[in-house]
């Protein structure tokens, strides 16, 4: 029976250390030989320090004394401090090696001894470290469709040069509004806006500073209008505004002139001073129309109107 | 049962000592300096231990704490815990392995992988090593004391329950940890028995006597 306890101590899987009151090793199983390459008969009786030199180190050595005096337990993760026992083959790198280290009081006749148990963690440590770079991998991933995603939906509602709603996204919106409009009671105005004379412009000095321009007016416009006031680029110098809620159709003119004085201003375009005007045609929800593209309609009509009249003037469809 | 202020402050001053050296220890093992600070103790019964006042000692973690526990026993027993907010853990397992700077990804999320159960582990073996072992030098005692465990716990009502059953005191500690310039929280909450802890207060009772007859 001894010797079957023997076999099986020296067959575990993990290294069991007992050392007595006096620091001297009384049992140093297969696992121990096998790793440190220091036979059993030459470590019995010898300090533990002397076979096992992480205990020439003060902190481990406390805790062993700890055990001993004290019969206090104690746990020492491998990820901390790499190994306890030293490979025989020192070709296998330190770095490489993890093991977990747990010292207990062990009590038999009378006598105190620790009984340390060291436990090989590396294959796990390596899992643990594919797992994080995994789960960084996949993080990036994510981040990455999030990113394309983000950018999918920007170039789907926004228009690229401007920054400003596009076509599909206004008549999205618009039917939005107008349906949130019916429900209050409130007055929806579209305005129509194409800048007069710019193909002049883009003709005389060049697609960039006509594309400059484009993106100056969709700024003036922004900076013009409400936070809750919808801006758009319709195509080409074409813009519509929204004003989802008002109650007197004067405000949609006074926010009409607005908007005109605004691109009235010259513009400096990379040191290229350019002058434009605006023409701009107002229809108004639901006394115009309600639908989406019949108000789109009229506000275009009423802004054909305004270019047939001398251009640089805000119309109400109503008035055509 | 309350404690007197001058009780109060004498345990106050006897757990500091012990996290102190617990503190000393961590900084070898980890080779960081660590530095505790003094903790603010209750004395509190099954009863006093609603949901709310442990979430207020652990911090909102939706209910899930990172528990590391070891049990003691002989003439005084009981177990001791340290517990921290899942997140709070997180952030000191990659402060102890030098994490911090470089994986922000990994700081951000509240996993906890096996090796990170190792260092807390460890970390709350040395921490409630001193406690334990300062309260059974204390009362002059001998206490048995069962290896760490370490576990993630959700504290629901019933598991407090199961931990404060009647006739059970806690100690309950909250301390800040500081390393280097992070600082985080964790408690510490030792369970006795009513008669362990009436002892307690008795021999504390006794050395304030001391302390007296050597003042006046």
């Amino acid at each position: 029976m001894h010797s079957l306890l023997n076999c099986l101590l020296d067959n575990l899987a993990h290294g069991i250390l007992l050392v007595d009151k006096e620091y001297r090793v009384v049992l140093w199983n297969g696992w121990m030989e096998r790793v440190s390459g220091l036979n059993k008969a030459d470590v019995i009786g010898k300090k533990v320090s002397v076979v096992c030199p992480c205990f020439v180190e003060l902190k481990f050595r406390r805790m062993l004394m700890d055990t001993i005096v004290r019969g206090q337990n104690c746990f020492f993760a491998g990820i901390l401090h790499h190994d306890f026992v030293s490979p025989k083959n020192v070709e296998i790198s330190q770095e490489a090696k993890r093991q977990n280290m747990q010292i207990e009081a062990f009590y038999h006749q009378g006598e105190t001894f620790a009984l340390i148990q060291i436990n090989d963690i590396t294959v796990q440590y390596r899992r643990v470290h594919c797992l994080q770079n995994m789960i960084k991998r996949l993080e990036m991933d994510v981040k990455a469709v999030k990113k394309a995603e983000e950018r999918a939906r920007q170039s789907a509602l926004y228009d690229p040069l401007t920054g400003v709603c596009n076509r599909n996204s206004l008549f999205e919106r618009l039917e939005y509004v107008m349906n949130q409009a019916k429900r209050a009671g409130w007055l929806v105005a579209v305005l129509f806006i194409d800048l007069d004379g710019f193909k002049i412009i883009n003709d005389m000095h060049g697609h960039i500073t006509g594309d400059n321009l484009i993106k100056e007016v969709a700024v003036r416009l922004k900076q013009t209008v409400r936070q809750t006031d919808i801006v758009a680029r319709f195509g080409g110098d074409e813009f519509v505004v929204i004003l989802p809620n008002i109650y007197d159709p004067a405000e949609a003119n006074y926010v009409g002139q607005k908007i005109r004085h605004s691109i009235d201003e010259k513009f400096n375009l990379d040191g290229k001073i350019v002058s434009i005007t605006a023409s701009i045609g107002i229809s108004l929800y639901p006394s115009d129309a309600d639908n989406v593209e019949n108000l789109l309609k009229k506000a275009d009509q009423a802004m054909y109107s305004v270019k047939a009249f001398g251009k640089n003037d805000c119309q109400f469809a109503s008035t055509m | 049962m309350m404690l007197s202020e001058m009780q109060q402050d004498a345990l106050t001053e006897f757990f500091n000592i012990c996290v102190g050296q617990a503190a000393g220890m961590l900084s070898e093992i980890v080779n960081r300096k660590i530095k505790l600070s003094i903790p603010v103790i209750d004395l509190l019964s099954a009863d006093d231990i609603t949901a709310s006042y442990f979430d207020s000692c652990i911090g909102d973690s939706s209910g899930h704490v990172m528990s590391s526990s070891l049990q003691f026993g002989q003439e005084y027993n009981g177990k001791a815990f340290l517990l921290f907010p899942v997140d709070q853990a997180k952030l000191l397992v990659n402060i102890c392995l030098n994490e911090i700077s470089d994986n922000a990804i990994i700081y951000d999320q509240q996993e906890l992988l096996d090796t990170d159960f190792d260092v807390i582990k460890e970390i709350g073996n040395i921490i409630l090593n001193s406690v334990v072992g300062g309260l059974g030098n204390l009362l002059v005692t001998k206490l048995t004391y069962s290896l760490p465990e370490v576990e993630m716990l959700f504290v629901s009502t019933e598991k407090q329950a199961d931990l404060l059953q009647n006739n059970i005191y806690a100690f309950m500690m909250k301390t800040m940890f500081s390393i280097e310039n992070t600082q985080f929280s964790g408690t510490i909450l030792i369970i006795f028995g009513m008669d362990s802890v009436t002892r307690l207060i008795a021999k504390i009772d006794d050395m304030l006597e001391e302390s007296d007859a050597f003042t006046s």
